[in-house]
């Protein structure tokens, strides 16, 4: 019994102290609860080593934050006494909220009209109308003003937006709920007058993803446990079964949210899987577990329920620690993302993997020795193998027996058309595409957009050598051309600069002259025009020395790759245009996440390359063949294929829930490839029927495995009911990816396996342990320890017990066989009765006869005690040392040794027996008859 | 702050009323001795501060003349920075109290606009050209509320109601509240409120020096405008009490218009009046004022400033 499984007893033979353990265990945990706090900021969805950070954060120092918070009013009759005064009572309100640094809106905006010997400036509406003619006339003015049409009014006037920018302590999660209700309450008077009214900044979007995660947590987790106990109920038909996955995903989920509490490590809205995913992953593990322990409830040497908890622990220790642990690499792989929003997930998630890893390691064991069932259910199923798990098998021997190779290509061309179909893949990292379309949220954004411009905001900063540069008209006509660019590239709303205010006030002060509308034409000018405007007007365009110069930018692209592409390639003329002494900086908080979408991409392909490596040494190790290590990753790159090409056909976007699927499938899948691996080779040591053999282990691992996958597909399906679709796309391909991952582990990877003989980490320890019997051995006599191991490895590993019968007399065997341990008895029948030629024990052959020549076994070989032998099969070893022939004639020579001192040994005894005198032949008078 | 306001409106103007002085009276008093010299001259640096402590500088001259009749001429010329040099603000008030301003911008071209607008921050500053003219005692009705006790400085309160503007409803400017020392009747502090009585500047004068008899000037005045966190400070380095600093000729658009006031006071001028008149440092004396004496009295601020 392995360490592992001495490690799983520990739950049936002290079932109390395990219960108390856990139930302590969890206790302490759980107190972490009240200490979790909630993460929605969009902070987290930017690398910690962002390039350009530093330097956003000394632009938004100077000029304010990009952070803008928009008021959106619309009222036909917007432009009536009533409705302009409740308007600037909104303006008044709104600055008096302790969190506002700054409001703009029409009653912010200058109006510079002059005459040929006046020149009037004020704000564009009055403190107050004392003629309502004047409202008509302020109207026709707003609407032709260049800096309020976009910004701040509509272009049929009929909707107004106040621009809130918020002081940059209210960005904290913390702080964003109160904010967000200040804000509402400081609308709801206006929302009685106008006819629409709403707010849509960052408070809000923080403040609904917090709300949506909140209704996801308390949805999607009762629906998977729900879908769970349904799935396991229908396939193993007990109600124990059905409640042990709940009760160790229970545990796992109470633990890991409070280790979460303790810890400091946040909820966020990626964390609302984190129940349906332990769920999920949990309860193959006890599917498998229980599955065996009803199959150990069949067989006489196990039944009852301890014997067949101890049976279930002996076949399933090793393999649920290594799923367990990939399945957490999967996870964990996560952890080194540079982004905060995936790098917290994987944490908590990879935390709760172990620990529901842990707790069913104790808790299962216990919990069948204790309350398990006593009859399975699914005996007569598991010998007919009936209903989907059947449908596979038969598909498998089918496709196996008449067309391996044709499926094989199939899977090739399907692999070969889905490469072709992820090349469209697209990266984006916009947060608000984590809501569902018809989200109010986002609908109040695209009404924003439409009437007025897109609440996302970058600036283009120009920084000059010196002091006063931007006083120099010349560079002012530069800030001109990138606005002129930033028009013609036609995905950006609106733009304003300083270079707007002064070419603004250089066609107002000449009658509103369309001639003058640009920068004026001297330095002189430029300082005596900004004599109109006091510091607040300017100082989100221009630094107070007139070194830097900013330019706001208004959009709503949410798509990463096209805003990617257009802010390269606006930096990109913006330098040329600025030429040299004047660096050019494009930042924002939403550039920077939107950035963020290429190093997902990056690291997501860095962390998928790492688990392979991983999972491919790993196997190679286990089974001390590179070639294992192949054939483990096909089942998993499979599946993998198919769902970025499914992804790219569809085109669902990588984001920062689906580029996790990937890893976290293959952490997922790779179990039932271990399953699946382990099971052959056990049963590869007891026949050298490999066919045979893998049909086996297709019949005996279909049920838990389209178990486990369907169960699987079905709570990742669950996901798809979040509100949140990066969530929901990330259920239904991780659903998708088991689906795929369940054809390549029962039809693809099968037929690999019957023509591949591997060898497991279990026999070559096994071997080590006799390596003086083996040094001892005449087969191996004058060998070097290369040959030796070169020829063991090839060999196979076979265990027999006690009254065993090895070989058969009269039977045909290529196979000879080198005893490791034990006893075994060659007996040889006649019609005379039956005679024990020898007793060989450790380091002698037997079979040899056979292996040398193909002919009828001459004697019956029966284990007198337990006994482990190595088979050498002729066939085998002449294909696979083909290329070491030197080793085989070795080999060869030594068995010739042997047989020669057998024939020395029957000779020996031959003249033993003539030498002794026939008592019935002796002369009477005693005399030798010779 | 609104109730505030209003409890002091319920106590009655009985509130200092011991001494018998009316809230008019000491509005008339402070102007009489402070405000009201015919002719002055100044120097002065305005440093416009915003909300990050960030600083513009201006130099400016400042002309003021006041007329027998109650008009008063203002003329403001910058000096500094040089885009701005030559760019001057012309402002009348007549006799009835009519205010109007002109404005020349030497880069626009020769000519005088005639400036319009509410100017409530005045060519950038937090002053409006109101607040650079002293006001009349007839254009406002005049309140007293209960004295105060600044640091060891007793003062007088008095809210100043513009006549005009009281039946106006809506924001906008409502009135002021006037703190004025007791000992010499000069305003050092004055809130502005709009007419929802919230307070959105406060001017204080700081660094008093005396110049007369009765007269004190600040050499410092700071506005603070608590709505866009923004500052304006005027600092006073040369002021000189003379009619030969301040001609009739100056405020005249062809001086504007000729550049006349580049090179205005000009250097002979300085060195024909050096010493008889300056007030640079503050311990100086006024040419023309006919109480010259030196000036003893401590310099009680209206408060701390902001640096």
């Amino acid at each position: 019994m392995n360490f592992f499984s001495r490690l799983f007893m520990l739950g049936i033979h002290h079932r109390w102290s395990t219960l108390v353990l856990l139930a302590v265990v969890t206790a302490v945990s759980a107190a972490g609860l009240p200490r979790i706090r909630v993460d929605t900021g969009f902070r987290s969805l930017i690398p910690d080593e962002a390039p350009g950070r530093a330097v956003y954060e000394r632009i938004v120092r100077e000029f304010g934050s990009d952070q803008k918070t928009l008021v959106y009013v619309r009222d036909d009759r917007l432009w009536t006494l009533d409705r302009l005064a409740a308007l600037r009572k909104l303006h008044t309100a709104l600055e008096n909220l302790p969190f506002v640094e700054r409001v703009e809106s029409l009653f912010t905006l200058r109006s510079v009209k002059g005459t040929e010997d006046s020149v009037t400036v004020q704000t564009l509406l009055p403190e107050s109308f004392t003629d309502p003619s004047e409202i008509d006339r302020i109207r026709e003015e707003a609407l032709s003003h260049p800096l309020a049409v976009g910004n701040f009014l509509s272009r049929n006037g009929t909707s107004t937006a106040l621009v809130l920018t918020l002081k940059e302590t209210s960005f904290g999660d913390v702080n964003s709920g109160d904010t967000n209700r200040m804000l509402e309450q400081a609308l709801d008077p206006a929302r009685s007058v106008f006819e629409e009214v709403f707010q849509v900044g960052p408070q809000r979007i923080n403040e609904a993803l917090r709300s949506v995660l909140f209704q996801d947590l308390k949805r999607l987790g009762p629906l998977s446990a729900a879908v769970l106990v349904t799935v396991i109920l229908a396939l193993l038909r007990s109600a124990v079964a059905a409640a042990i996955p709940l009760v160790t995903a229970g545990l796992s989920i109470l633990c890991t949210f409070g280790v979460m509490g303790w810890t400091g490590i946040p909820l966020n809205i990626l964390c609302v899987m984190l129940p349906s995913l332990v769920i999920a992953v949990g309860s193959t593990e006890d599917t498998h577990m229980i599955a065996t322990y009803l199959q150990g409830l069949d067989k006489p040497s196990a039944a009852g329920r301890q014997a067949s908890a101890q049976f279930m622990v002996r076949h399933t220790a090793l393999p649920l620690v290594l799923t367990v642990m990939t399945t957490a690499m999967g996870f964990a792989s996560n952890i080194f993302s540079g982004i905060g929003l995936i790098r917290d997930f994987a944490l908590s998630i990879s935390f709760a993997i172990v620990a529901n890893g842990v707790i069913t390691l104790l808790f299962v064991p216990m919990a069948l020795s204790t309350w398990g069932p006593v009859r399975s259910n699914t005996a007569a199923a598991a010998a007919s193998v009936s209903g989907l798990p059947g449908v596979f098998v038969r598909l498998f021997r089918f496709t196996n027996r008449r067309f391996p190779k044709t499926l094989l290509a199939v899977t090739a061309v399907l692999c070969a058309f889905f490469v072709y179909q992820l090349t469209k893949l697209y990266v984006t990292n916009d947060p608000l595409s984590y809501f569902q379309r018809d989200f109010p949220l986002l609908q109040d954004i695209r009404k924003l957009h439409r009437n007025l411009s897109g609440m996302n905001v970058f600036y283009v900063t120009l920084e000059a050598e010196e002091e006063n540069a931007f006083l120099e008209p010349e560079n002012l006509k530069k800030i001109e051309a990138i606005q002129s660019f930033m028009q013609k590239q036609g995905i950006f709303d609106r733009t304003v600069s300083l270079a707007d205010l002064l070419s603004w006030v250089n066609s107002g002060i000449h009658g509103g002259s369309a001639d003058y509308q640009t920068v004026p034409n001297s330095r002189e000018l430029v300082g005596q025009y900004l004599l109109f405007f006091h510091r607040r007007d300017t100082e989100g365009y221009i630094s107070h020395d007139y070194r830097r110069a900013n330019i706001v930018v208004r959009h709503s692209v949410s798509d990463s790759r096209t805003l990617n592409r257009h802010v390269q390639e606006l930096r990109e003329v913006a330098e040329d245009i600025a030429g040299e002494g004047i660096k050019v900086f494009v930042v924002g908080e939403n550039l920077m996440i939107n950035a963020a979408a290429d190093s997902l991409m990056v690291s997501q392909l860095q962390s998928l390359a790492a688990l392979l490596v991983l999972i491919f040494l790993m196997m190679s190790a286990i089974f001390t063949s590179l070639k294992g290590g192949v054939i483990s990753l096909v089942p998993n790159v499979i599946p993998i294929i198919l769902m970025f090409g499914l992804m790219g056909m569809l085109e669902i976007p990588l984001n920062a829930g689906t580029v996790m699927v990937a890893v976290i499938t293959i952490g997922i899948a790779i179990d039932g490839t271990i399953h699946l691996f382990f099971r052959y080779n056990d049963l590869c040591r007891r026949t050298s029927d490999y066919e045979h053999a893998v049909d086996v282990t297709v019949r005996e691992e279909a049920t838990p495995l389209v178990t486990a996958s369907l169960a699987l597909a079905l709570g990742f399906g669950i996901l798809l009911f979040s509100n949140f679709t990066l969530v929901a796309q990330f259920g239904a391909l991780s659903a998708a990816t088991m689906l795929f991952a369940l054809f390549a582990n029962l039809l693809v990877t099968p037929i690999i396996m019957s023509r591949t003989r591997l060898v497991g980490l279990y026999q070559i320890m096994t071997l080590s342990m006799h390596r003086e019997v083996l040094r001892a051995s005449p087969l191996f006599s004058g060998m070097s320890d290369y040959q030796m191991r070169k020829s063991i490895v090839i060999s196979e590993l076979n265990e027999f017990v006690r009254g065993d019968l090895l070989v058969e007399q009269g039977t045909r065997g290529r196979s000879m066989y080198l005893i490791l341990q034990g006893k075994a008895e060659v007996r040889r029948r006649s019609s005379a009765g039956s005679q024990v030629l020898a007793v060989l024990g450790p380091g002698e052959i037997f079979g040899e006869i056979g292996y040398i020549r193909e002919t009828l076994r001459t004697a019956d070989v029966r284990a007198v005690t337990d006994v482990e032998a190595l088979r050498f099969d002729f066939d085998k070893i002449a294909k696979d040392l083909k290329l070491f022939p030197y080793i085989v004639a070795h080999l060869n020579l030594n068995i010739s040794s042997i047989l020669g001192e057998r024939l020395a040994e029957v000779m020996d005894a031959m003249d033993e027996i003539v030498r002794k005198p026939d008592p019935s032949c002796a002369p009477a008078d005693g005399s030798n008859p010779e | 702050m609104a109730l505030m306001l209003t409890a002091t409106w319920i106590i009655p103007c009985s509130a200092g009323n011991e001494d018998g002085l009316t809230a008019r009276f000491i509005m008339g008093e402070a102007l009489r001795r402070h405000e009201l010299f015919p002719h002055v001259f100044e120097e002065q640096t305005l440093i416009l501060i915003d909300r990050a402590g960030r600083r513009d500088i201006r130099e400016v001259r400042r002309f003021s003349s006041r007329a027998m009749d109650g008009s008063v001429r203002f003329l403001m010329t910058f000096e500094n920075p040089p885009e701005i040099r030559g760019v001057a603000v012309l402002a009348v008030e007549d006799a009835r109290g009519e205010r109007s301003a002109r404005l020349y911008l030497p880069a626009y071209g020769k000519r005088l606009l005639t400036l319009h607008g509410e100017g409530g921050d005045f060519l950038g500053t937090d002053f409006s050209i109101a607040d650079l003219i002293p006001e009349r005692l007839s254009e406002h009705r005049y309140e007293r509320r209960e004295d105060q006790k600044i640091g060891d400085v007793y003062c007088f309160v008095v809210d100043a109601f513009p006549v005009a503007s009281e039946t106006e409803e809506g924001p906008g400017l409502g009135f002021r509240r006037h703190t004025i020392r007791k000992d010499i009747f000069f305003i050092i502090r004055t809130d502005y409120y709009d007419r929802r009585h919230r307070l959105i500047k406060t001017l204080s004068r700081h660094d008093l020096k005396r110049l007369g008899k009765e007269m004190w000037r600040p050499n410092m005045i700071l506005m603070k405008n608590r709505r866009h966190l923004h500052q304006t400070l005027i600092k006073i380095h040369r002021r000189i009490f003379s009619q030969a600093y301040v001609p009739a000729e100056i405020f005249t658009s062809a001086w504007l218009l000729n550049n006349r006031h580049l090179t205005w006071p000009d250097r002979r001028l300085f060195r024909q009046t050096a010493g008889l008149g300056e007030d640079s440092s503050g311990s100086g004396t006024a040419q023309e004022h006919p109480d010259a004496e030196p000036a003893p009295a401590p310099d009680a601020s209206a408060g701390e400033m902001e640096p």
